[in-house]
């Protein structure tokens, strides 16, 4: 099954890609120390996640040099049962589960946690891809629905945790497919109706919480300290930083702790408020670098469902990037979305790894159809 | 296993490229104009609410001017008070917290609730806002003992009024309270929780007694820690008052009218200083700086006795027969002889209608001054009906009446002359003849405050020269208007006012007292005209209370360089002279007392401060 050896056409490799991941990931490591940094009453600086962050890393780096090291293709077989077992694994959670936070997503496997929710983002990508490779038409009514009903199972079992970042990301890597794969014109014509009709109706399905946060990403004054001081704070703390930063590990909003969940998903704030405008344009630079590089694995991908793999991972990423950074600077409203390699999490580290590792490996396997 | 192979010159589809590439270019494009907005446009709009964030300005409580009489003894002072604030900056949990104060406080979770939304409209969210005012000290310590676990809640001690002698000065003194919704929206400088001046001189002098407030300024962090504090302000504490007012005689008179309904003034002329304002009944007005109870507002805003109404200044009543004090000089002024006499029968005739005098009989012949010794109705009915409405309306404006006085009170009454015109405007009537006669005797529409009758007859003592009646003992005395009176009119009515006391059929005899010239004038003011209950004429005492007369006497006494003008009035107590004579009698005689006289030489108290 290893019998390519994939690392011939190491220097084939994208380097966009690579550079730009490799790149965030310093940039996130860094940003983590200030914004996990406590000072002591001695004057002593304690930074108490960027240790953990740097593990998860080392670790999920071999996760993903084994990913690489798989031909992806194995993965069209596996896609089936990985997606029956994270929904076997998502419907124990309410029976088995425990409560943080008060959402239940966590299953203790005694030594360690696991959140199947996360295991539901990998299964969502491969469950997609496979199904929506086998045919190469735009997609009509019949199949539209087939896959709609198959990934809303896990969707929606993922939402009543209840956790609505993760359907986002789930629910962005199956449209994203599906869009980029393309419809029918009957089908974009009815959608093109349907959507602005039903889409008012969804705000009747969600829960007072997430109403009050789009009405606080609205306007963030109605409650300045309920649901609206996230989106302040961090605007403030963004904004102070003015054109050049107030420098690396004085931030004033974020060292004396205005900002609220700074080192997991307001991170990018205390990198906006220390870094300044210049920090910022450069982590955007970087950012357009790392999509770009996804984009040419998939221009160059020479199979459908490679193809359609990196396709999904692309809207994960983006999906995730976009709702982060326009929710730190209020004009998203305030999801549970990590910023990818910037905020500190262990199992979404993991499971970026995972698709980085995903991708580099579709990127590299381009020349086992050279000879066609 | 079998890899499925494809290697079938896939190409990605052209559109499915295209929208990645749209979704990059929105996404730098949206970014880029987002975070040149907040980091480069809005720049110093946010570094300046972060400095915000980081400093946090606190109020320091400015200690409230004390009160004195004029001996130097306290009204009023202030005492530590606990008050419980929230920063709700601090609070993890904004509902959770309210219901935790409430289960603590026993006050309704609905009321905190309306406060706090209150006070999120006027406050930073740093700064603390006072939830409850006033906690008790063992409430203190077990909410102190609990605090931590519930950010945000601060125990902060704060000046709070008390009136060592309370009841007998409310009417004067007043109380601070909580300041309401409305006073929030007037001042600025007042936050939720203060304690204002809602009576009294309390009210009227609330910017002289508050001072202001300080500020200090705190380095914190997010959860409120205080890093650095520096007084960027001292509060300026607000400034003492000694009142003209003397708690010696206050305390006599108060023991003297008993559980009458009634008021008395006591003024000295020359200075317009009141000396003493008592009404009778009063309420505790150390109740309103502690918060009452809805009860307890209740129970003293509904007792119909109305211990809240100062009488003296925020009641009015018909003059009465002490009206014939003006009547006289208008008269004089006139130029009405005054022995020119008219022969009283009992009663006249107008039009169809019958006026008695007070005395069935008739007074015979009598004169000006005899229409005084003996308060005769029917001199004064003919000489109204001879000089007309007009004039003598006109006149009594003239000399203050219908006008507040500009009392450092508030709510001064300003009493009613009445006029055609002024009959006209508010019941769309026409004058009758009728009325004019019961003017003369200061019945029917006139009204007046003690306060007014005061301060007229204190005018007239002092050369003309009205001052205004103050409660303040080093403020300068202000003539409020010269009346428009000769001195020989002037000293005419004065004489006569001695002679009520003096002459044998005088109304006012009982206020004769050996070795001071006392000058008086009774009133029995009709409150209604009802006599005859279940067919059968009554007999004043036999009237239920609230019909009987309200009694009148105004008058003034003299010796050596001690002058006072004392007026009487007691609601529904009967007749003048019967019922508000003793009550002026007990005073005169304290006033000259060797021992009041020599209370007034003895050395103030000494003026603690804080």
């Amino acid at each position: 099954m290893l019998q390519d050896n994939v690392f011939k056409h190491i220097t084939q490799i994208n380097w966009k890609l690579v550079i730009s991941f490799l790149l965030l990931c310093i940039i996130g490591l860094v940003n983590l120390y200030s914004a996990s940094g406590v000072r002591t009453e001695d004057g002593l600086f304690v930074s108490l996640f960027f240790h953990k962050q740097l593990v998860w890393e080392l670790l999920s780096l071999g996760i993903m040099l084994v990913i690489i090291m798989v031909d992806y293709r194995h993965f069209y077989a596996m896609a089936t049962g990985i997606f029956i077992a994270s929904i076997i694994l998502l419907i124990a959670v309410p029976l088995i589960g425990k409560t943080v936070y008060g959402a239940k997503r966590w299953i203790s496997l005694g030594f360690f946690s696991i959140q199947p929710s996360e295991i539901a983002k990998i299964a969502m990508l491969l469950m997609g891809a496979k199904l929506l490779s086998r045919r190469k038409e735009s997609l009509d009514w019949g199949e539209l629905i087939v896959i709609s009903s198959i990934a809303s199972i896990p969707a929606l079992l993922v939402l009543s945790q209840p956790d609505l970042g993760t359907t986002i990301c789930m629910l962005a890597i199956l449209g994203g497919i599906v869009l980029f794969r393309g419809l029918k014109v009957a089908v974009v014509r009815i959608l093109l109706i349907l959507v602005p009709v039903f889409l008012p109706l969804s705000w009747f399905l969600l829960r007072d919480y997430q109403k009050r946060r789009i009405l606080t990403m609205l306007s963030p004054e109605r409650d300045p300290l309920g649901a609206g001081y996230h989106v302040i704070q961090s605007q403030i703390a963004i904004g102070s930083g003015g054109m050049l930063g107030s420098g690396y590990l004085s931030g004033s909003q974020s060292q004396l702790r205005f900002l609220p969940e700074k080192h997991t998903d307001f991170a990018l704030a205390v990198f906006g408020e220390e870094w300044g405008f210049l920090g910022l344009i450069f982590l955007l630079i970087v950012y357009v670098v790392f999509l770009i590089g996804i984009f040419e694995v998939i221009r160059d991908a020479k199979d459908r469902f490679g193809s359609y793999l990196c396709v999904g991972i692309f809207f994960y990423f983006f999906s995730q990037i976009f709702v982060n950074m326009g929710m730190v600077m209020g004009i998203m409203p305030v999801v549970g979305i990590p910023l990818p390699f910037i905020s500190y999490g262990g199992t979404s580290t993991v499971v970026n790894f995972i698709f980085i590792g995903i991708l580099i490996n579709v990127s590299l396997r381009r020349f086992v159809f050279k000879t066609t | 296993m079998e890899i499925q192979f494809e290697g079938d010159g896939f190409q990605p589809p052209k559109h499915g490229l295209l929208i990645l590439q749209i979704l990059i270019g929105f996404y730098v494009f949206v970014f880029l104009v987002r975070i040149w907005y907040l980091q480069i446009l809005q720049a110093d709009k946010y570094s300046k609410l972060a400095q915000d964030n980081r400093y946090r300005e606190v109020s320091l409580y400015a200690s409230r001017g004390f009160i004195f009489d004029k001996k130097g003894v306290l009204l009023a002072r202030n005492e530590v008070a606990y008050a419980l604030a929230f920063v709700r900056e601090d609070s993890r949990n904004i509902p959770q917290t309210l219901a935790k104060i409430s289960e603590w406080t026993d006050i309704p979770i609905e009321e905190l609730e309306v406060k706090y939304k209150r006070a999120i409209y006027k406050s930073k969210p740093f700064q603390p806002v006072i939830l409850v005012a006033d906690i008790p000290f063992h409430q203190v310590a077990r909410i102190e003992a609990m605090s931590h676990e519930y950010p945000g809640i601060r125990i902060m001690t704060r000046p709070r009024r008390y009136y060592p002698v309370n009841t007998i000065y409310s009417h004067i003194l007043g109380y601070v309270a909580e300041v309401n919704d409305k006073e929030l929206d007037r001042d600025p400088a007042l936050r939720v929780g203060d304690f204002i001046g809602k009576q009294g001189i309390e009210l009227y002098l609330e910017r002289t007694l508050r001072g202001e407030k300080g500020v200090s300024r705190r380095e914190v962090d997010a959860s409120g820690r205080i890093l650095l504090e520096e007084v960027l302000k001292k509060p300026l504490s607000g400034k003492n008052l000694t009142l003209s007012v003397d708690t010696v005689l206050q305390q006599k008179v108060w023991d003297i009218l008993g559980d009458k309904r009634a008021t008395v003034v006591v003024m000295n002329p020359f200075t317009g200083k009141i000396l003493t304002l008592v009404n009778r009944p009063s309420y505790d007005n150390n109740l309103f700086t502690r918060k009452l109870t809805n009860e307890e507002w209740v129970k003293i805003r509904d007792d119909e006795r109305n211990p809240l109404h100062n009488k003296a200044v925020q009641g009015a009543y018909p003059p009465a027969s002490v009206w014939k004090i003006p009547m006289v000089t208008m008269l004089l002024e006139r130029g009405v002889d005054p022995n020119e006499s008219v022969r009283c029968t009992g009663e006249i005739t107008v039009g169809n209608q019958t006026f008695r005098c007070w005395h069935k009989g008739g007074h015979g012949q009598v004169n000006m001054r005899r229409s005084v010794i003996v308060s005769c109705d029917v001199y004064y009915y003919l000489m109204a009906e001879r000089y007309g409405i007009q004039y003598l309306s006109d006149k009594a404006k003239e000399y203050g009446f219908g006008q507040r006085l500009g009392l450092s009170l508030p709510y001064e009454h300003p009493g009613i002359v009445p006029s055609p015109e002024w009959k006209k405007a508010r019941f769309k009537r026409n004058w009758h003849k009728g009325e004019t006669i019961n003017f003369s005797i200061g019945q029917g529409y006139t009204l007046v405050t003690p306060m007014q009758v005061a301060s007229f007859l204190s005018g007239l003592i002092n050369g003309g020269k009205e001052i205004r009646p103050s409660f303040l003992e080093y403020e300068a005395p202000e003539v409020i208007r010269q009346l428009p009176i000769q001195e020989k009119h002037r000293l005419a009515i004065l004489e006569y006012m001695v002679d009520t006391v003096a002459s044998s059929e005088g109304t006012a005899r009982i206020l004769r007292t050996p070795g001071v010239l006392v000058g008086g004038k009774t009133g029995t003011a009709q409150v209604t005209k009802l006599r005859i209950i279940d067919g059968r004429r009554v007999k004043a005492h036999e009237l239920p209370e609230k019909f009987r007369d309200h009694a009148w006497m105004a008058a003034y006494a003299t010796k050596d360089d001690q002058t006072y003008v004392i007026v009487v009035l007691i609601e529904h107590g009967g007749g003048g002279g019967a019922v508000a004579g003793p009550v002026a009698k007990a005073i005169i005689d304290i006033l000259f007392s060797p021992s009041y006289q020599e209370h007034l030489l003895s050395k103030n108290h000494v003026q603690e401060s804080e």
